[in-house]
């Protein structure tokens, strides 16, 4: 890709005259829903408008498709998650069902610890919080999870080193 | 306690180099264990002094606890502890049907929990306060989710605060050795006399209440003597400036919450600290004032106080989130 240029509103703009409809045609395929296929093209245009430049782009759809995939797949995950916690609940006994407010709510919070847990396998997951919140010991974690304790601590330092890298940055 | 209860926001962000980190990690990681014996922990400190950085990475560190606190809620647990989906391999699945509303709700997910203190002679759980008396007649009140350690000999009488925090009233020592409470920031040393320690994220706050405490910061050169009434942050290396001690310091001893004129969403935070679960506020209320004495170990109940004289309903979902909304 060339070197970036400096973003215009106006080249924006064409982008959005341009594309955008098509944007949204591709979108609405996806996800099957009209409205969150218009709701996602805004969010893929208000991401381009945060990046401080725009690259000169020969495939402009191809890049749009990919900041819009990438929009895509938070938003499975976040369905997922959210679909797992309504679930859960129910199975746990709650009969409670939250408002779609109070949903949103929810699922923002575990949206954004799944992003601070990134990679880690549901295994490592799992021995950090039991360490973190729950203060069960190595050896109680490695019982419950079935592995030895030498990995239980590789585990927690693979969580502390992903949050960490999640809330700060990487070490420099 | 309530008079800062949005503390513990000003770590530095700055990330260390990987080595600090993964020096940190290991530490921390050992410190868990729970095998941790007095000579590794002055190499801790000793490792923790050497460098800004090393203190910078460990308080960093110590920050993460308080993000995962939704996680506390079992079916929140359920759900992250799923294995990721392939986002890939569902493009062109339809989704449910999800309402993204644009505004979040503050969530209370202000509590730090410091690395478990399997080592430590007394702990307290989340909720729960227990009182100690010790062989010279001091009594001590440990606070929720605290750990301290009693470390007598025949030259002084120590305690290590780990964690949380501690109302102290000493005893009369036949044998006059110095009543000294150890922090991770510093040393106090009692003047005969009644007082307040509290851990926080940047330091030790302490606050006399009666006669006087001597405090000398870790890196710090000389004791400076801090006057009943008065309450101040000890850092590792400086004492913050001197504050008057509110009133109502010490209701948390009494099983109280004393409110006078404070943010809505604070007192929220401050029940929830000694409450397991999630507690939401509606932040259109968040910043309502509100005034009162409250059951700091009742958030049902204090909200439920609350709501009767002002415009707010407490709505429980579950035994793991309240959620707290305009009327």
């Amino acid at each position: 890709m060339a070197t970036g240029e400096i973003k215009t509103a106006p080249e924006l703009n064409v982008l959005y005259r341009n594309h955008g409809d098509w944007l949204t045609g591709w979108l609405r395929r996806q996800t099957g829903c009209i409205q969150r296929a218009e709701d996602l093209r805004q969010d893929t245009f208000v991401r381009l408008l945060a990046k401080p430049e725009l690259p000169t782009m020969r495939e402009p759809r191809a890049f749009l498709t990919q900041i819009a995939k990438g929009l895509l797949i938070d938003h499975y995950r976040r369905a997922s998650l959210e679909r797992s916690y309504l679930e859960a609940l129910s199975t746990l006994g709650d009969e409670h069902y939250p408002s779609a407010e109070e949903l949103a709510m929810i699922t923002e919070a575990l949206a954004e610890l799944d992003r601070l847990l990134g990679k880690l396998s549901s295994k490592a997951r799992a021995a950090f919080l039991y360490s973190r919140l729950d203060g069960l010991t190595h050896p109680e974690i490695a019982q419950r999870l079935g592995v030895s304790v030498p990995r239980v601590r590789q585990y927690i330092a693979q969580g502390l080193q992903q949050c960490y890298i999640a809330l700060y940055g990487e070490p420099v | 306690m309530l008079y800062s209860p949005l503390r513990g926001t000003g770590v530095n962000v700055r990330p260390v180099s990987r080595q600090v980190l993964d020096q940190a990690i290991d530490w921390q990681v050992r410190l868990e264990m729970g095998e941790a014996s007095q000579d590794e922990l002055s190499a801790l400190q000793t490792w923790l002094a050497e460098h800004a950085e090393h203190r910078r990475a460990w308080e960093q560190l110590n920050g993460i606890n308080q993000r995962l606190r939704i996680a506390e809620q079992p079916a929140a647990r359920t759900a992250l502890l799923r294995p990721p989906s392939n986002g890939r391999r569902r493009l062109g699945q339809s989704a449910l049907a999800v309402a993204f509303a644009g505004v979040l709700g503050l969530v209370a997910i202000d509590r730090y929990i410091p690395v478990r203190y399997v080592f430590a002679d007394n702990v307290t759980p989340t909720g729960e306060q227990r009182t100690l008396m010790l062989p010279d007649h001091t009594r001590i009140v440990l606070g929720s989710r605290s750990a301290l350690d009693v470390r007598f000999d025949e030259e002084e009488r120590r305690v290590i605060l780990l964690a949380g925090e501690a109302f102290i009233e000493t005893g009369h020592d036949t044998t006059s050795r110095p009543f000294i409470v150890q922090t991770q920031a510093g040393r106090l040393r009692a003047l005969g006399t009644r007082f307040l320690v509290e851990e926080e994220s940047r330091g030790s706050r302490l606050t006399v209440l009666q006669s006087a405490v001597a405090a000398q910061p870790r890196f710090g050169l000389a004791e400076a003597v801090i006057p009943q009434g008065e309450q101040v942050l000890m850092m590792a290396d400086r004492l913050d400036e001197l504050k008057n001690a509110p009133a109502s310091a010490d209701a948390w001893v009494h099983g109280m919450l004393v409110v006078d004129n404070q943010p809505l969403g604070d007192v929220v935070a401050a029940l929830s600290r000694e409450r397991t679960g999630l507690i939401t506020v509606d932040p259109a209320i968040a910043k309502l004032r509100v005034t009162g004495t409250f059951p700091l170990h009742d958030a049902d109940q204090a909200l439920r106080a609350l709501a009767l004289n002002t415009p707010i309903r407490v709505e429980q979902h579950t035994r793991w989130w309240l959620a707290v909304k305009p009327r």
